[in-house]
C-alpha cells in the first residue's frame, strides 16, 4: 500500500476549459499532497476556468481530507480558476456536517453533469450592487 | 455470539409446546420492549416479570414451573446483569506507523462496522472518527496503534481506542475548547470525533502518552 | 320288606331327582354366567331384571323381586321384579326393617308366613306363604337380596335350591362389581377425555389469541412504521424540487432519520431544490433548529439548495430569543412561495445568472 501510494497519482483530465480530477479511491495523505501539488502545476501550465473535483469514489472525508479539498479550491480560485466538488455520498456529507466541518469556498454539485453546468454560467454577480462580469 | 433469545426459547420448550414458546417470547418482548440479545442493565428484570407471567399462565405443574423460572432467570442474569461488560471480545489492533497505515486503519474499522450491521451512515462515522485518531498519531507521535473492539454486552457497539506513547497534550480543555484551532487542525478533528461519537475519553500526559477511546453503539 | 324295598325306592327316586337338579342348577349357574358374560351388561337394572327373570323361571317362583340397598344407604330399592303388583310394600321402612335383619346373616334363608307375619305384617299379603331370600355381597359388603316366593308347583324352598340362589347371588355380584367398575373406568376414561379435550381447546384458544395478538402487533408495528414514514414524508414536488414537510416533534433520533432520508433521496432523484417545511413543527429549541441547519448544510454539501419554509411566529420569536443564526439560510413564508423561488432560481440557472458559486 505504502509502495503504491509512492507512485501512484490522480489522474487530472483536462476537458476544454476544465480540469476534472476523478477520485476514485481511498485517500491517503501522500495522495491528497500529490493531488494538491499536481493541481496548482496544471493550473499554471494549461489555460482553464474551472476545476472539477469529482469525490464520488472516495472512501471517508476527515478534517484533513475536507481540509485539503478546500485549500485546493481556495489555491485554484487564487489563480482564477472556479472549483466544484460533485459526487459526494450522502452519508459522508452528513458526517462532515456533525463533525463541524465544511467546504466553504467551493461549490458542490450533484454529478459531474451538472458541475459542468455550474461552470458554464456566467460568473458570479455581486450580491446588492448588482456589479457583474 | 450469544443468541439469548434461542436459549430464551430452549428453556421455554422444556415445559411447552413449541409455539406456544415462541409466542409467549414474542409476547413477553413486545410487553417488556425490551430485546433479549440487547439486554442493557435493568432490561432483564423487565424481561422476566413478562416471562414469569407467561410461564405462570401456561405451565400447569407447580416444580415444572419453577424450574423453568430459575433457568430463566439464572440465564438473564448472566447476559443482563453480572455479565462484565464489555466482554473479551474479538479485537482487532492496527499498529500506525506510517501514514499509510492511516487509510489502512479506517478501512478495517469500516469493515468491522459492515459486519457488525451499523448502517452506511454509520460505518462511515466510525471510519472517519479512526481516520482521525490514526492522524493524530503520525502527526503528533509518530508511533502508535489503534485497537478496534467489537462490543457485544449491554449495548452493541464498536469501541476504538487509539494509544501512542508520543509528547502527550499538554492542555486537554485548550484543545478540546472551541477556541484552538491548531495550525495542523487537531483541534477540529478530535472535536468532530468526539461529534460523531457517542463516548469520547481523553487521556494525556507526558509520561504516558496519549490515549483516545471512543465508542459508537449500534442504536 | 315290600314296603323296606319301596322305601328305598323312593328314596333312590328322591335321591336321583336330588341329582339331576343340582345338574340342572349348576348349568344353569353357567348359563347365568355365560350370559352375562356375553351380555356384558353395564346397568344395574339391566343386570338385575335378568338376573330375576332367570331365576324364578329356573326356581318356577311366581313371585320374585331383586332388591338393592339405596344410594343412602338407608333403604332398599326394588331394581326387579315379577309377579309383584305393589313395589311400595317392598320398598316400605318395615319391610327394610325385615331385609336388614334376613341379610345380616348373610345366608340363604326361607322365611315362612309366621315369622313374616310378625316381623313384617304388611307383607303378608305379597307373601302369604313366606318367601326365599339371599343376600348380594360385593367384597363381603351386602348391596341387597333376592326374593322368591310362590313356587308353581306349591313346594317349599329346598336347602339345595337355597345354595343354588347363594351361587347365582354371587354371579350377580360379580357382574355387578364389574359394571360398577367399569362405569368407574368408563366414567374415569370420558373424564380424562373431557378434560384433554377441554384442555387441547384452551390450548388451541391460547395459542389463537396469541397469533392473533402477534398479527395485531405486527400490523401495528407495520402502521407505526407507516406512519413514521407518512410523518416526514419526501415529495417530488416538481422537476427538480423536492419538499420535506416536517410534522411534530423533531428529536435527535428523528432528525438523523429525516437527514438520512432526506439526502439518499437527493441523491437518488439528483434533485437541485429542497424544500424543508417546518409548518407542522410547534416547539423549536437549539438542538431542533440545530438539527435544521444540518440537514440545509448535508444538502448544500451535496450540491442541493435548501430553502426552510414555514416558520410560525412562536418559532421565529423563539428562535431569535435562543440566538440561532439562520442568517445564512433562505426562508420564505410558506411552500408555495418557496416552490416559487426554487422555480425563480432554476429561470436563473438556465438563462446563464448563476447569483454565487
Amino acid at each position: 500500500m505504502a509502495e503504491r501510494s509512492d507512485t501512484f497519482r490522480i489522474p487530472i483530465i483536462k476537458l476544454h476549459d476544465k480540469l476534472i480530477v476523478s477520485i476514485q479511491m481511498a485517500l491517503s495523505d501522500r495522495l491528497v499532497m500529490q493531488l494538491k501539488d499536481d493541481i496548482t502545476t496544471r493550473i499554471e501550465r494549461v489555460n482553464i476556468t474551472g476545476l472539477i473535483i469529482d469525490v464520488s469514489g472516495i472512501d471517508v472525508m476527515d478534517s484533513y481530507i475536507s481540509r485539503a479539498l478546500r485549500d485546493m479550491g481556495l489555491i485554484a480560485r487564487l489563480m482564477g480558476v472556479r472549483t466544484v466538488i460533485s459526487g459526494l455520498d450522502p452519508m459522508i456529507a452528513m458526517t462532515l456536517v456533525e463533525m463541524g466541518l465544511d467546504l466553504k469556498g467551493v461549490s458542490s454539485a450533484l454529478n459531474l453533469e451538472t458541475a459542468i453546468e455550474l461552470l458554464d454560467r456566467k460568473p458570479a454577480k455581486t450580491r446588492g450592487k448588482g456589479g457583474t462580469v | 455470539m450469544n443468541d439469548t433469545r434461542q436459549q430464551i426459547l430452549e428453556i421455554l420448550s422444556g415445559s411447552m409446546s413449541d409455539i406456544l414458546a415462541r409466542s409467549v417470547l414474542s409476547l413477553s418482548i413486545s410487553w417488556s420492549k425490551v430485546d433479549p440479545n440487547n439486554l442493557r442493565h435493568g432490561d432483564d428484570k423487565r424481561l422476566l416479570v413478562e416471562l414469569e407471567k407467561g410461564i405462570r399462565l401456561y405451565v400447569r405443574d407447580d416444580a415444572l414451573q419453577r424450574t423453568c423460572m430459575e433457568q430463566m432467570q439464572s440465564l438473564l442474569t448472566i447476559n443482563g446483569h453480572t455479565r462484565p461488560s464489555p466482554v473479551a471480545e474479538p479485537q482487532i489492533r492496527v499498529p500506525v506507523l506510517t501514514e499509510s497505515d492511516i487509510v489502512d486503519a479506517r478501512g478495517i474499522g469500516r469493515l468491522v462496522c459492515n459486519k457488525l450491521g451499523f448502517s452506511g451512515a454509520m460505518q462511515i462515522k466510525v471510519a472517519t472518527a479512526i481516520s482521525e485518531l490514526a492522524r493524530n498519531i503520525v502527526q503528533y507521535a509518530g508511533k502508535g496503534e489503534i485497537i478496534i473492539t467489537t462490543l457485544d454486552g449491554n449495548r452493541r457497539g464498536i469501541e476504538v481506542v487509539a494509544r501512542d506513547e508520543g509528547p502527550g497534550i499538554a492542555d486537554i480543555d485548550l484543545v478540546m475548547s472551541d477556541r484552538y484551532n491548531s495550525r495542523t487542525g487537531m483541534g477540529i478533528g478530535l472535536k468532530g470525533t468526539r461529534n460523531l461519537m457517542d463516548e469520547f475519553d481523553l487521556k494525556s500526559n507526558p509520561d504516558n502518552g496519549t490515549e483516545i477511546r471512543v465508542r459508537k453503539y449500534m442504536d | 320288606m315290600t314296603t323296606d324295598t319301596q322305601q328305598l325306592q323312593t328314596e333312590l327316586g328322591d335321591l336321583k331327582t336330588r341329582l339331576k337338579r343340582q345338574g340342572e342348577s349348576l348349568e344353569f349357574l353357567q348359563i347365568i354366567s355365560k350370559t352375562f358374560v356375553s351380555l356384558s351388561l353395564n346397568d344395574k337394572a339391566a343386570i338385575c331384571d335378568t338376573f330375576n327373570s332367570m331365576v324364578s323361571s329356573f326356581m318356577d317362583a311366581r313371585k320374585s323381586a331383586t332388591l338393592l340397598i339405596s344410594a343412602d344407604g338407608d333403604g332398599y330399592d326394588v331394581v326387579s321384579r315379577q309377579g309383584v303388583s305393589d313395589p311400595e310394600k317392598l320398598s316400605g321402612s318395615e319391610a327394610s326393617e325385615l331385609w336388614r335383619w334376613v341379610i345380616s346373616e348373610r345366608i340363604a334363608r326361607f322365611v315362612d308366613g309366621e315369622d313374616m307375619g310378625r316381623r313384617c305384617p304388611s307383607l303378608t299379603e305379597v307373601f302369604p306363604a313366606g318367601f326365599a331370600c339371599v343376600p348380594i355381597d360385593i367384597r363381603e359388603q351386602p348391596v341387597g337380596l333376592i326374593v322368591l316366593a310362590d313356587k308353581v308347583n306349591g313346594t317349599e324352598f329346598s336347602g339345595e335350591e337355597l345354595e343354588f340362589m347363594s351361587a347365582a347371588a354371587g354371579i350377580v355380584a360379580v357382574t355387578l362389581t364389574n359394571a360398577e367398575s367399569h362405569a368407574t373406568q368408563e366414567s374415569l376414561i370420558r373424564s380424562v377425555e373431557q378434560q384433554a379435550k377441554e384442555a387441547q381447546r384452551v390450548a388451541a384458544e391460547r395459542e389463537q389469541a396469541l397469533e392473533e395478538l402477534d398479527q395485531k402487533l405486527e400490523i401495528i408495528e407495520r402502521q407505526r412504521f407507516a406512519i413514521q414514514e407518512l410523518s416526514t414524508p419526501v415529495l417530488q414536488l416538481w422537476d427538480n424540487v423536492l419538499a420535506l414537510p416536517v410534522i411534530g416533534v423533531v428529536d435527535t433520533r428523528r432528525s438523523a432519520e429525516i437527514m438520512e432520508r432526506l439526502l439518499a433521496e437527493i441523491t437518488e432523484k439528483q434533485v437541485r431544490f429542497v424544500i424543508l417545511d417546518i409548518t407542522g413543527v410547534e416547539v423549536v429549541d437549539t438542538r431542533t433548529a440545530d438539527h435544521f441547519i444540518k440537514v440545509i448544510k448535508a444538502a448544500e454539501l451535496l450540491g442541493s439548495t435548501c430553502i426552510l419554509t414555514g416558520i410560525r411566529p412562536a418559532v421565529a420569536q423563539t428562535l431569535i430569543e435562543i440566538g440561532v443564526d439562520l442568517s445564512s439560510i433562505s426562508t420564505l413564508r410558506n411552500m408555495q412561495e418557496g416552490l416559487k423561488e426554487c422555480l425563480r432560481r432554476m429561470r436563473d440557472l438556465k438563462s446563464g445568472d448563476v447569483e454565487e458559486i
